[in-house]
């Protein structure tokens, strides 16, 4: 397999180009779904080909093709070099790339089940067991099961001379179920927890076991009150604040958006590079950190796809602003003379583009359990899960649901709520945060369809936290008309 | 490459080397260029294929699918014996009907030659002209210029062979004067349908219109969306609640509604894969044609798609949709616009998010050309709002109905008419 990407760079080589990298990826892609008892879809899907990335004269040009003989990457390539070639009308400051070491090593997930070994049959199986723990409340009339599995195998090479092959595995699992009562619908899941890991992960997670509370909860939902509109506290949990966190945080410190690149499409960032070292973006509670070396996480792929080795940095330091998420194009624009190495392609044939690492609001420092956080809060919400979820372009008016709601009155849980919807502008809501709890409730949750870029693609990365205080935050206004 | 005659040569080799009760062969061919400018230069410059067949095979009542971008006939072969050991792995297909067969559907291929021809030496040229017209203004530009090739086959056990082909085109650009953008695009399935210069001085002239913008308090106001601010709004009702069995058992925004006045009698609202504008899949992934047909007809909810399943179980017709085409009306903008005694001309929409399916609540922020309007005339730009209204609800509020504007991507095209709306709901300031 390598040597297909060793023709490319030979190619690179013989063609003069300034820079040029080949990306041999194989990726085998599993989705099951299932409607109550029944297998609604499976696609089993591998995808093979060579992505050649060419910088000629400060233009990038970028072919990929899925027939791997000898003269069709060679042809490639040539076709990468003329496509960077035509760009030389636009008469433009050049594609500069910051000055990083060229790598070599091999990078594997760990895993002990290799989803890919296992018969349908038996993942499917488990889908289908967690809807029939619930079908027994007549409520429920339809529970969509989903297991996702990724398998992906890649030779990057460069013709610096980075000789680099990653082995990454994605395994998730989850359920909706959906309730229906006079009037009214309500859904409840089992929050997702993806990790880069095998089928270990689904069979530790206990789905089946867990579904009679999935059911209790989307009855307690559907009989609920809806929330009383206005300024509260909020307690956000791990599997909700993994979202919070991907559009507040994750997005407006990529540094192709703060720059503009994204102007067109995903949209720019309020956080621009002025503010480094400047903004005080959350309480001198919140620290985010960046780690693509963090075991199991979404973006832990060993190296990105400018060949950069994962690395751990800090993104907000004690509520301040002092990094962002760079790629090699990029990092140079803001002083910076290394890439933070968040290159990377969601498929051999997409050009790789800057994207958001595993970045995670550290746990509190003081011991403080959720059953505390609870007790301290006198009127509030309490949020688990993912709901309906929107944000300004420039990444300052935000507005999320979720999927679980309590009310906190005197510092205990009192009802179920259903339709809570709060707003905010980021660098407030995070300054609002008054209480993180400890490192024993501090939980990886991360997103697998972050969709950005022209041509659209999809990636996958980690955002951990712990339950976490928002001081009078704004609820209920999008019923409010 | 012949695309249909290799969709064909390997539904045949599939239908000779397979050992299954039934299947269902889907071919994807893709070929996207596009070049990509942002602060003035060239960000992104690709040309890519993508090669894949898609195979669900029945065993003994159970199901697989497997799929491969390896088309040779040793990639072949490893698919179809991988597909029949998971299909026996797998567990019974309760929902299984026998795959289509022939229906003599005529399908009429979407290619516009002058797109086959166009190259990187085009796509630079029109990008080198943007910056080129962005750098004479002192204003900074960002967009892509595409062209795509996308072929779709399907092929079953009894006998259906379908094949469609077509091409898109597109141009988009956003133009930042002083931080201030304004945002335009065009698309179709032919190079005419692009037009970069107009495009251009369109997105030029709200960032110019936009300077010095005012703020003003949400509330219920009245609003005119444009048609493309209305097409990236609207192509929501095709992706929510638009299925029968979803209708009947009570998880749809259409639930107990069926033969009811929903909207404004003016509106139709329905599928048609040969609209001139937004041309979309003619079959679904079963192989059934798709053809023109009403979901909300002058105003009355008359009939939802249906999978060949729920169809089967309860008598319906079952039927599919690929695009959602709005009736559009006379006016121009201009028109509308001049009808507006106060209110505000929204250009752009931007991340727009289910809130609560049961009334169709959407979510989102107006983005780029979003003006103040008193007597027919824009005032001022202002300051961007969150909203958060339901389609169901802005369609009984039509005070207006403009020309309508075709939009397609890749995946999903729609048509939509410009609206002029009264109340539409402006929930929350943002800080610009």
């Amino acid at each position: 397999m390598k040597n297909i990407a060793q023709w490319a760079v030979e190619a690179m080589a013989a063609e003069g180009v300034d820079y040029g990298d080949a990306r041999l990826r194989r990726t085998d892609r599993e989705v099951i779904m299932t409607q109550n008892d029944t297998l609604r879809f499976v696609d089993n899907f591998t995808e093979r080909g060579i992505g050649v990335r060419v910088l000629v004269k400060g233009r990038w040009g970028f072919v990929a093709t899925p027939f791997l003989s000898k003269e069709s990457v060679q042809q490639c390539v040539l076709k990468a070099v003329g496509i960077a070639k035509a760009a030389a009308v636009v008469n433009q400051e050049p594609i500069k790339l910051t000055q990083d070491k060229a790598a070599q090593g091999v990078f594997k997930t760990k895993i002990e089940k290799d989803p890919f070994d296992l018969p349908l049959g038996e993942k499917a199986a488990l889908l289908i067991a967690a809807y029939e723990k619930m079908a027994a409340q007549k409520a429920i009339k339809r529970v969509m099961g989903r297991m996702y599995f990724r398998r992906m195998h890649q030779f990057f090479l460069s013709t610096e001379g980075a000789d680099l092959e990653n082995l990454v595995y994605t395994s998730a699992a989850t359920y909706n179920a959906t309730a229906v009562g006079q009037g009214d619908f309500q859904t409840r899941g089992l929050p997702e927890y993806p990790k880069n890991a095998g089928f270990e992960w689904i069979e530790s997670q206990n789905i089946v076991e867990k579904a009679p509370e999935v059911a209790e909860d989307v009855m307690k939902k559907l009989g609920a009150s809806r929330a009383p509109s206005g300024k509260t506290d909020l307690i956000l949990m791990p599997s909700h604040l993994c979202l919070t966190i991907h559009e507040s945080v994750g997005h407006p410190t990529e540094l192709d958006r703060v720059l503009g690149w994204e102007a067109n499409f995903a949209g720019t960032s309020f956080a621009t590079p002025e503010k480094r070292n400047h903004f005080q973006y959350g309480s001198p509670l919140v620290n985010f950190v960046a780690d693509n070396t963090l075991e199991g996480g979404l973006a832990t792929w060993g190296n990105d796809d400018d060949g950069i080795c994962g690395k751990r940095w800090q993104i907000i330091q004690d509520g301040l602003l002092v990094n962002y998420g760079t790629t090699r194009d990029t990092a140079h624009y803001i002083g910076d003379t290394e890439s933070m190495g968040c290159n990377r392609a969601d498929s051999y044939a997409s050009q790789p583009i800057n994207r958001i690492p595993n970045l995670s609001l550290m746990a509190g420092k003081d011991p403080l359990s959720l059953d505390e956080l609870i007790a301290d809060t006198e009127k509030g919400i309490l949020i688990d899960g993912m709901g309906s979820f929107s944000i300004d372009q420039r990444r300052y008016n935000f507005q999320f649901g979720g999927d679980m709601f309590y009310e906190i009155k005197g510092g205990k849980i009192t009802r179920p709520l259903k339709d809570v919807i709060y707003q905010a502008i980021t660098p407030e809501f995070w300054n609002s945060c008054d209480a993180i709890c400890d490192e024993r409730f501090w939980e990886p949750y991360g997103v697998l369809n972050c969709g950005k870029g022209e041509p659209s693609q999809t990636q996958q990365m980690t955002h951990g936290s712990a339950p976490a205080r928002f001081r009078n935050i704004d609820v209920g206004g999008a019923f409010n008309g | 490459m012949d695309k249909k005659k290799r969709f064909q040569d390997i539904a045949e080799f599939i239908g000779n080397t397979l050992n299954a009760d039934d299947y269902v062969i889907k071919y994807e061919n893709e070929n996207e260029a596009l070049t990509r400018f942002a602060d003035n230069k060239v960000t992104q410059n690709v040309d890519t294929l993508k090669e894949t067949v898609s195979l669900t095979a029945w065993i003994d009542g159970k199901k697989a699918t497997l799929s491969s971008a390896d088309c040779s006939r040793e990639g072949l072969k490893e698919l179809t014996g991988k597909c029949e050991k998971a299909a026996r792995a797998s567990v019974p297909d309760k929902e299984y009907l026998p795959s289509l067969s022939d229906d003599g559907q005529v399908i009429e291929q979407m290619v516009d030659p002058a797109v086959l021809k166009a190259g990187a030496p085009e796509r630079a040229a029109i990008a080198a002209r943007t910056i080129a017209r962005a750098s004479q203004n002192k204003v900074t530009a960002f967009g892509t210029v595409f062209h795509t090739l996308n072929a779709t086959g399907l092929a079953t056990a009894n006998g259906l062979l379908k094949y469609y082909e077509n091409t898109a085109a597109g141009y988009s650009n956003t133009v930042d004067k002083n931080g201030e953008k304004g945002s335009s695009f065009s698309n179709g399935y032919d190079l005419a349908s692009m037009n970069p210069e107009e495009d251009f001085s369109r997105a030029l002239k709200d960032a110019e219109l936009l300077q010095n913008r005012k703020e003003f308090d949400p509330g219920r106001y009245p609003v005119l969306l444009s048609a493309q601010a209305a097409s990236k709004l609207m192509m929501w009702l095709g992706f929510f609640g638009a299925d029968r069995q979803a209708v009947d058992e009570g998880y749809s925004p259409y639930s107990n509604k069926m033969g009811e006045t929903l909207v404004d009698t003016r509106i139709s609202i329905g599928t048609n894969p040969a609209h001139p504008s937004s041309p979309s899949l003619p079959f679904d992934s079963a192989g059934l044609a798709v053809e023109d047909r009403k979901i909300i007809d002058k105003g009355v909810l008359t009939d939802i798609p249906c999978s060949r399943f729920w169809a089967s179980q309860k008598g319906y017709e079952p039927w599919s949709a690929t695009n959602v085409v709005i009736s559009d009306g006379t006016k121009t903008e201009e028109e509308l616009l001049s009808s507006l005694d106060r209110g505000f001309y929204i250009k752009d929409l931007w991340y727009i998010r289910m809130v609560r399916m049961e009334d169709f609540t959407l979510t989102g922020m107006t983005r780029n050309g979003f003006f103040y309007v008193e007597d027919g005339k824009i005032v001022t730009g202002a300051t961007h709002f969150r909203w958060n209204d339901s389609p169901l609800r802005m369609l009984n509020n039509i005070l207006g109905l403009g020309k309508g504007s075709g939009f397609v991507d890749s995946w999903f095209s729609v048509f939509t008419p410009s609206l002029l709306i009264r109340d539409f709901y402006l929930s929350s300031k943002t800080l610009f």
